[in-house]
């Protein structure tokens, strides 16, 4: 199905006009922009993966934009498990640092998990021994774009949690995994120079799609994180 | 023979391992603060004191991430100091090495922000109302008004405190702190952050109906009237209402105590007879409230000067988007 590239493209450009108008009517209700729920939480992470797969289209192969697709399909989905009820806005989330800390960080979310996949359908560019080829390698450049987009989430938030609860860092479980996420996609930013640990490339991009999961699911729902969604 | 030193000390592929370890390392530290919830309230502050005092086993992830934590803080020093020096001695991707530099520059300076603010950091939290606070480091405060607003479903959706703070150096300041809106005194070393706000009732007046005359009532405080002097007690929350318990004491006579119901609608027992007068309640008096955090983070410039490196390093590393243009 998704091997015929317009129709493709065509549906994912119509699905995010719908998921626009969605978020447009919730905003209207809600005098709120961007999200304050589960349900939008999971739509927006769905959206992104969707646009990460739309920009990317033409550099990965029809098996890893099938399996992104059926990932944005999966967290949409996600959002029918939860109540349709509005929720207002808390005035801790009614600052400028909201909408400029979690967009970004779900960005980064959504081109990780690219580069994940790209790993695991892993190409010649991964296998190469030359650093300049696999530094070249899309799976490199989607980590170091990810990699942008989360340090600035990052900044963001620190800046976001000075102001509002007087420190920039505290012990809560989402922004310890943050911090993991964050080391963690760094550290293999380096591997192309590393060349002892290379063959390492493709596992732990792998391994960084469950950190992920943990990062914006597990501590949301399994842990005393304030971070609920 | 001290470069071949710091080249070993620095070396990318330790650099690596140890960036491993260390994420390794807080995983296990954020699943045994989730199943110790005795030991570690959620969303606590970033105070490393409490962990070594009193020294538990409990805590042992945090022990030996301090211990991976300096690993490598001493791996990435040396990486430093061998990128500086590359970018000196060569012409080759000076922007992107720049942007290297200044991103393990930040990191390095984060953990040292990290380690001062966790030491010698403080957190107090108290409450502020129109009676003058010390709070140490920041001064005499008081608070002069809160106004809450709130979304349709009732729900809060701001408040806004205003306080008036006379500073040790005796600068007098007024400040309205709101959500995300802290006052920030000493280049925000100090920080008044609201955590809630609101009128709390502060004691009531009484009236008497012939002569207009009205008496304001507030908890242990004596006021002086004709034929004697009043005191209120305390003020309840019982099940047929609030009441409240007044001392009189007349100028000739033994002291009683009196009942006061602190509804209008209750016909007498919303009264009382002082001497010859009868005096009636005839309303609440409030005052303004906030329950705030106090904040001291000593290493705050550090972490200013930590986060602006950081954010010039990450534009430099520029994404590739950007760099497909370029080229």
């Amino acid at each position: 199905m998704f091997g015929r590239k317009r129709e493709a493209s065509f549906s994912l450009f119509a699905l995010l006009i719908t998921i626009t108008l969605f978020f447009a009517a919730r905003a209207y209700l809600k005098e709120f922009f961007p999200f304050t729920d589960k349900i939008e939480s999971f739509a927006t992470l769905s959206t992104l993966i969707v646009i990460s797969a739309l920009v990317y289209r033409e550099q990965i192969a029809n098996k890893e934009f099938t399996a992104l697709l059926v990932l944005a399909l999966a967290s949409l989905s996600a959002t029918l498990i939860f109540e349709d009820k509005l929720h207002y806005p808390t005035a801790y989330l009614r600052t400028i640092w909201y909408p400029l800390h979690v967009p970004l960080s779900f960005a980064a979310y959504a081109l990780w998990f690219l580069a994940g996949i790209d790993a695991i359908y892993s190409t010649k560019q991964l296998k190469s021994t030359d650093p300049a080829v696999a530094e070249r390698a899309l799976i490199t450049q989607l980590n170091r774009n990810g990699f942008i987009f989360f340090s600035f989430a990052m900044l963001f938030g620190g800046i976001w949690g000075y102001l509002a609860w007087g420190a920039y860092f505290m012990w809560d479980s989402k922004l310890l995994w943050s911090i993991i996420l964050w080391l963690y996609y760094g550290n293999l930013l380096h591997i192309d120079a590393l060349p002892r640990f290379r063959h390492w490339k493709v596992p732990l991009y792998a391994l960084g799609m469950v950190l992920i999961l943990i990062t914006f699911i597990g501590t949301g729902f399994f842990t005393r994180s304030i971070h609920k969604f | 023979m001290i470069y071949s030193l710091i080249k070993l000390v620095g070396h990318r592929n330790l650099g690596f391992i140890l960036g491993l370890v260390v994420v390794l390392n807080l995983a296990i530290g954020s699943l045994v603060m989730n199943f110790h919830t005795e030991l570690y309230p959620p969303f606590f502050h970033f105070d490393l004191n409490y962990f070594f005092d009193p020294v538990r086993v409990e805590h042992s992830w945090l022990y030996a991430l301090v211990i991976t934590f300096s690993l490598y803080g001493i791996n990435l020093s040396a990486s430093i100091v061998e990128s500086a020096v590359d970018l000196v001695q060569s012409q080759n991707q000076r922007l992107r090495r720049t942007a290297a530099l200044l991103i393990h520059l930040a990191i390095l300076l984060t953990m040292v922000a990290h380690l001062f603010d966790g030491f010698y950091g403080q957190t107090q939290q108290g409450v502020i109302s129109d009676d003058e606070v010390t709070i140490p480091g920041i001064g005499l405060v008081t608070t002069q008004s809160v106004e809450s607003i709130y979304h349709p479903d009732g729900s809060l959706k701001d408040t806004k405190v205003v306080l008036t703070i006379k500073r040790d150096n005796g600068e007098n300041i007024e400040q309205t702190i709101a959500y995300n809106e802290p006052a920030l005194f000493d280049n925000g070393e100090w920080e008044i952050i609201i955590q809630s706000g609101n009128r709390e009732v502060s004691g009531f007046i009484i009236g008497n109906r012939s002569s207009g005359q009205e008496i304001r009532l507030i908890p242990k405080s004596a006021v002086q009237i004709r034929g004697g002097t009043l005191t209120l007690l305390n003020m309840l929350n019982t099940q047929m209402g609030p009441f409240a318990q007044i001392s009189w004491k007349p100028n000739r006579g033994k002291r009683e105590t009196k009942v006061i119901a602190l509804n209008p609608t209750t016909g007498r027992h919303s009264s009382l007879t002082l001497g010859q007068t009868e005096f009636y309640f005839k309303e609440l008096t409030y005052r303004p409230v906030a329950t705030v955090m106090v904040r001291y983070n000593p290493a705050i410039l550090l972490i200013t000067f930590a986060l602006l490196i950081s954010a010039i390093g990450t534009i430099l590393l520029k994404p590739t988007w950007w760099r497909r243009e370029q080229s």
